[in-house]
């Protein structure tokens, strides 16, 4: 009994002093992230290194899909949502108060399981023939839309199997945004969404498990993000962008399409547009996305104050290679992204300037 | 049990209410006599030979008595409080989910009333829902489960109990209840790994080539997920229950009518099939209906071999989609919009609906074959 009322005692003044504490130098704060589990692996990188590099601030990282990320950060029940989907006209309209803040380059990729055709041979292919694939129009691999792309390709005559992500993914919000941008049809009949209604195909759960599907369905075709091709070896097609290049997913051609985005004067300063719409230039991957924090801005300015410069970190420092590129992901360019930056972080704490430098 | 001593015993009770009335007559909350006489404990009442040692050590004891019968009283108060509690619980709980959902959903359920129970398009983006497509796929598994189960329960019931070695008996009852007890995920796994390549390279590819020729049905590109995956995998975990159930009430069949279908001449297969199999029908019903119950609302293992494709199966090697995978796919999601998640909790209550309604009319269908004997092995799915 003693040792209770004692540990209590002890327990109370602890908190007193930390409390103290935490108003006086804002350092025992506790942030919690969470969302799309495409940003997840990243997240938990970011969160031990700045945790390591700023004691005192606890960070709790957790992957519950986009969905969450954007619905809770919204009504203040975490401190950061993370999300793949930017916020859509309908979602800024229902979530008036969050900012979104882009914070790594991710893409889509297409994959593929043909019998008889190894993985050295670079398949092409363009948004409306892809469109037609995964709407169960084209259903064999010598269609002749697709030899037409391939001259010098020789297809089996097999089933196409369309493999897509069962579970609501930003993956497939990236994916079918593409084909909503370069196929009317979809466009008009399926849209871009995190879970569509897919008129064929079969559904998995993860990207993982979409890996596994195509690789072990023969005539199968799927898609993943950047970090699932370089983790599992895979070889994806090289697809057509707005010039008329073909070409494929890489750390690079992503990169090159951030910053045709940015240096796109049309481009919304709230980040709230595709990267993947109306972009020019030779190795520029069309189906690249940002990866988003949502912060509401309604938060209390104690905790604004610490989630902004962690955003900071993460925008900087936390773009090393060491973090993004290793966990399957593009760093931002820092240069173009300034202006429109400043803007969000003030939108964020307005009268609070600290200095945005470059990190790294 | 001897009448004499129950009969002792209740007199003993109701001295001791009498002689419990004084003191709390004043408290206006006397017990209700049943509820006395199921309390233990209470003193034996002293025989009447001690009337001769005087009325001191009479009056000494019946102090003692007022006390401790005091004392049960408010336990027992207590202790009934309680177990209210508990019961209220239990119905408070289920209140709450049914209103809890009831309110969640209404916004779909004002929008697209009944139709929405025939209506197969399910496009969040254009804000139209209809569970066909869901229902469909959701009692194609059921159905091939059941389908695939039921048979192989009952003929491994019936070795069982009558055709089995004894050592064998014990190792196989001992495994099927393990077998229950397997959480779904294990056997999804075991699905993907084993029953999925099996499918795919062997058993869809003879499908087509035999009975596909005559049937489309048969037909399809061999894929390995889709409802047969499914419904095959559901059938294995549905097994046990069937086969424990239906041996249970194979042993309770009477000793009489089996040696009066042997006295009547009736060879042992004679015996099993015409006397044994038709007194059991019953307990297989009961039994089918448990893992009904059981295979409608399997969520992992399906979600991992289904296919997940909204799309109604003309084929046994299709894929589908079931109303608990989709739920447990797409709902973080839908918790984004209120009507995609209103909809999505309307599929929730759906189930919830299907399950109740087939769980009492089994429980009735039992009451009736059985006079309630069996009954209460049909609990809730």
């Amino acid at each position: 009994m003693n040792f209770v009322k004692r540990s209590f005692g002890l327990a109370a003044a602890l908190a007193v002093v930390s409390v103290l504490s935490g108003v006086g130098s804002a350092n025992a704060t506790d942030l919690t992230i969470s969302g799309s589990t495409m940003l997840f692996p990243l997240e938990q990188v970011w969160a031990n290194a700045y945790m390591k590099s700023h004691p005192g601030v606890h960070i709790s990282v957790a992957s519950t899909g986009s969905g969450f990320g954007i619905s809770n950060a919204a009504n203040g029940n975490i401190t950061i949502g993370a999300s793949d989907a930017y916020l859509t006209k309908d979602l800024r309209k229902r979530y008036e108060s969050l900012a979104s803040i882009p914070v790594a380059f991710d893409d889509t990729q297409v994959i593929y399981n043909i019998p008889g055709i190894g993985k050295s041979k670079l398949i092409r292919m363009d948004g409306p023939v892809l469109a037609r694939i995964f709407m169960g129009k084209i259903r064999f691999w010598d269609d002749k839309a697709i030899r037409a792309i391939n001259p010098s390709v020789k297809f089996p005559h097999q089933r196409i199997k369309v493999i897509h992500r069962a579970d609501a993914s930003g993956t497939t919000f990236v994916f079918t945004d593409y084909l909503s941008q370069t196929s009317k049809e979809w466009y008009d009949e399926i849209g871009r969404d995190l879970s569509p209604s897919w008129p064929v195909g079969s559904g998995y759960n993860g990207s993982d498990a979409v890996v596994a599907a195509v690789m072990a369905t023969p005539g199968a075709i799927g898609y993943v993000g950047l970090g699932w091709i370089n983790e599992y070896h895979l070889s994806s097609m090289a697809l057509k962008n707005l010039d008329g290049y073909y070409v494929v997913g890489s750390v690079k051609t992503i990169r090159n399409a951030g910053k045709a985005a940015l240096h796109d004067p049309t481009f919304p300063d709230d980040f709230n547009r595709s990267i993947v719409w109306n972009l020019h230039g030779k190795d520029v991957y069309p189906d690249a996305n940002f990866e988003f924090w949502m912060v509401s801005t309604s938060l209390p300015a104690a905790t604004m104050l610490e989630v902004k410069k962690m955003i900071i970190w993460a925008l900087t420092k936390g773009q090393h290679e060491k973090y993004t590129v290793k966990t399957g992901f593009a760093p931002l360019p820092f240069a173009p992204l300034k202006p429109r930056l400043n803007k969000i972080l003030n939108r964020l704490l307005p009268g609070n300037s600290l200095k945005i430098e470059s990190g790294g | 049990m001897g009448v004499t001593l129950e009969s002792d015993t209740e007199s003993n009770m109701n001295e001791g209410q009498t002689l419990a009335k004084e003191p709390l007559s004043t408290l206006s909350a006397v017990p209700s006599p049943t509820l006395l006489a199921s309390s233990p404990g209470l003193p034996p009442n002293p025989p009447d030979s001690t009337s001769e040692q005087g009325s001191k050590t009479k009056s000494v004891l019946r102090d003692l008595r007022k006390v401790s019968t005091q004392r049960i009283h408010r336990s027992e108060r207590i202790f009934q409080g309680t177990l209210l509690v508990g019961g209220l619980f239990v119905l408070a709980l289920f209140a709450t989910v049914l209103g809890v959902s009831l309110v969640e959903a209404w916004p779909s359920i004002t929008k697209f009333g009944w139709s929405f129970l025939w209506t197969s398009t399910w496009n969040p983006h254009r804000h139209i829902f209809g569970a066909w497509t869901y229902i469909v796929g959701t009692f194609w598994v059921t159905g091939i489960a059941l389908l695939f189960a039921i048979p192989i329960a009952i003929l491994s019931s019936l070795f069982l109990s009558d055709y089995s070695p004894k050592w064998l008996v014990g190792a196989v009852s001992t495994l099927m209840e393990m077998l229950a007890g397997i959480p779904s995920i294990v056997f999804g796994a075991f699905g993907i790994i084993f029953m999925v390549p099996l499918l795919r390279d062997q058993v869809e590819p003879f499908l087509a080539n035999t009975l596909g020729r005559h049937w489309d049905f048969f037909n399809g590109d061999a894929m390995g997920y889709g409802i047969l995956a499914a419904g095959l995998v559901v059938g294995i975990m549905v097994i046990p229950l069937v086969a424990t159930v239906t041996r249970d009430s194979l042993v309770m069949v009477p000793r009489e009518t089996v040696e009066a279908s042997y006295a009547l001449g009736s060879t042992k297969a004679e015996m099993v099939f015409f006397v044994k199999l038709p007194a059991v029908v019953p307990g297989i019903i009961g039994s089918v209906i448990l893992g009904f119950g059981r295979a409608i609302g399997e969520t992992m293992a399906v979600l991992l071999l289904i296919g997940n494709q909204a799309s109604i199966p003309t084929s046994i090697q299709d894929v589908g989609y079931t109303i608990s995978s989709l739920l447990a796919n797409t709902f973080t999601y839908a918790v984004i919009d209120p009507l995609y998640s209103a909809a999505e909790i309307e599929l929730g209550l759906i189930l919830l609906v299907i399950s109740l309604v087939v769980n009492t009319l089994g429980r009735e269908l039992l009451m009736k074959l059985m006079g309630g004997r069996l009954a209460g092995s049909v609990g809730g799915g």
